[in-house]
């Protein structure tokens, strides 16, 4: 097993409130619809996963324009526990770099949401 | 109709699905050509939140705008498509430029070296387009320094050359004169590029704006920037021809919309709104319609003879435009407060387009359709 990237990111849950006020039609941009249901709503959940698919983007090497949101989903296990999972682009895009896994840990204040992502070859 | 929540009856309905025909008009027109959708100046004043997905859903492969402050909101209203900025920047905002990922371009020697020093402490590659400069002379690097911005550019492991373009001044022109003009900058655009080298040509070779789109084959190379046509108006009415060829038109994609919020009976020789400007010919119905040249209905637009729509007839405004209101003569006609009023787009068999406003006022359909007020609710319908 190889480690080939990591990521980590923060978002100002407020903010990222306010922006979603801002932007009636930002929410469908970013978050897939599971995505969706699993955070009932709650910004603070949302800002978690967002920030957890900027922490798969610097995982990943690239930036804002090399995927779309839509295509990293942050998807919950029933024990809770958080995974990833890559579509169109972004799936490319990891398996270009050689990446077969991705490690998510997410954590929340009503303040700040950050996330952790680790790029591993699970392969070798 | 139902009016958006709003606390004033007035707002500019985008239709979605005639930006989204619009769109693939020209994409049909354009073939292969890519499509880059420009969105500054507001999305030209039809609101860059209701247009951008379904410009982009439509096969717009990229946006462009003029500003920073542009594409730094797209990238916060969650656009991931890459986004480019027309113009050259100050180096002051090349890192902010970077951070939201906007492709950068390069009109000069000393932009070049700024965005070297900029890149110098990023990480990946940033893509850079370089505008050239054939005529317009407003901006972009003349022809003979082509190759030393290149070199320039090159000395970066940071930097990726990925476009060069041209503008062109009078691409909507139909005169000989213009004609002519336009094809020289086409020649003097290829002969830079014939100069540069396989090795070293960029991978996006684009020309035209929407005129140059539909007016010049020639300059439909690997992508095109379409603005104005792709909101439903065209640049000038020869370039029509395109479209026919393809059985395909345009649609406007923004009404002015607004409700009556009051009538009232004024006696013939009464002279309505500020100025006293003009004498009531006889009795007549004055219609209070919520919107003003605060909102984008020129104060000219009274002496130049513009119309409104209500119950799919014209009427004549009945005084000068003011900041907030404008008055409408509907004559005799029963007009009840809540009536629907068509500023901009059709009622009925009646249409008002911004290219009326425009020839009325003496200025161009794009003025207009950017001067529609920042408080005018945009709202996006099927």
């Amino acid at each position: 097993m190889t480690t080939l990237g990591v990521g980590v990111d923060v978002v100002d849950v407020p903010r990222f409130a306010l922006a979603l006020e801002r932007h009636p039609r930002l929410l469908a941009r970013l978050f897939t619809d599971q995505e969706r249901l699993d955070a009932k709503q709650r910004p603070e959940r949302l800002a978690a996963r967002f920030a957890a698919k900027e922490a798969v983007l610097k995982t990943l090497h690239v930036g804002i324009g090399g995927t779309s949101w839509r295509s990293i989903e942050i998807l919950r296990a029933s024990d809770g526990a958080p995974s990833v999972e890559l579509h169109g682009t972004a799936l490319e895009l990891a398996e270009r770099r050689g990446v077969t896994h991705l490690h998510v840990s997410m954590t929340h204040t009503p303040l700040t949401a950050a996330a952790f992502v680790v790029g591993l070859d699970e392969r070798g | 109709m139902s009016v958006p929540s709003s606390h004033r009856p007035a707002w500019a309905e985008i239709s979605a699905s005639a930006l989204r025909s619009n769109v693939l008009a020209l994409k049909s027109v354009l073939g292969k050509t890519a499509f880059c959708g420009v969105v500054k100046a507001n999305a030209y004043g039809h609101g860059i939140e209701p247009v951008v997905d379904t410009i982009l859903e439509a096969g717009a492969s990229s946006l462009a705008v003029a500003t920073v402050d542009e594409g730094i909101e797209l990238r916060e209203a969650g656009v991931t498509a890459p986004i480019l900025l027309l113009a050259e920047i100050p180096a002051s905002s090349l890192p902010d430029a970077l951070v939201s990922s906007l492709t950068l371009t390069v009109g000069s020697l000393a932009g070049a070296r700024d965005v070297i020093d900029a890149t110098r402490q990023a990480t990946g590659t940033h893509p850079v387009h370089l505008k050239i400069d054939t005529g317009m002379h407003r901006m972009g690097v003349a022809p003979d320094d082509v190759k030393n911005v290149l070199d320039v550019l090159a000395s970066s492991d940071h930097v990726d050359v990925e476009g060069i373009y041209t503008h062109f001044s009078v691409a909507d022109g139909s005169s000989g004169d213009d004609r002519g003009f336009t094809r020289d900058q086409i020649e003097a655009f290829d002969t830079v590029l014939a100069s540069i080298g396989p090795e070293r040509r960029p991978r996006l070779v684009h020309l035209a704006n929407s005129a140059g789109a539909l007016g010049y084959e020639r300059s439909r190379r690997d992508m095109v920037r379409v603005g104005l046509a792709m909101y439903g108006y065209l640049p000038s009415a020869w370039l029509a021809g395109a479209l026919e060829e393809h059985h395909v038109t345009l649609t406007p994609v923004l009404t002015l919309r607004a409700k009556v919020v009051a009538v009232r009976r004024v006696s013939a020789g009464e002279r309505p709104s500020y100025g006293r400007r003009r004498a009531l010919e006889k009795d007549s119905n004055i219609v209070t319609v919520p919107l003003g040249y605060a909102d984008g209905f020129a104060r000219r637009l009274f002496e130049a003879g513009a119309e409104v729509l209500i119950k799919g007839r014209r009427h004549p405004l009945a005084g000068v435009v003011t900041m907030d209101q404008l008055l409408v003569d509907v004559g005799d006609d029963e007009v009840v407060l809540g009536e629907d009023v068509v500023l901009l787009g059709r009622q009925g068999d009646e249409q008002i387009t911004a290219d009326e406003w425009a020839q009325r006022s003496e200025t161009i359909t794009w003025e207009i359709l950017c001067g529609v007020g920042a408080r005018v609710p945009r709202v996006l319908v099927d």
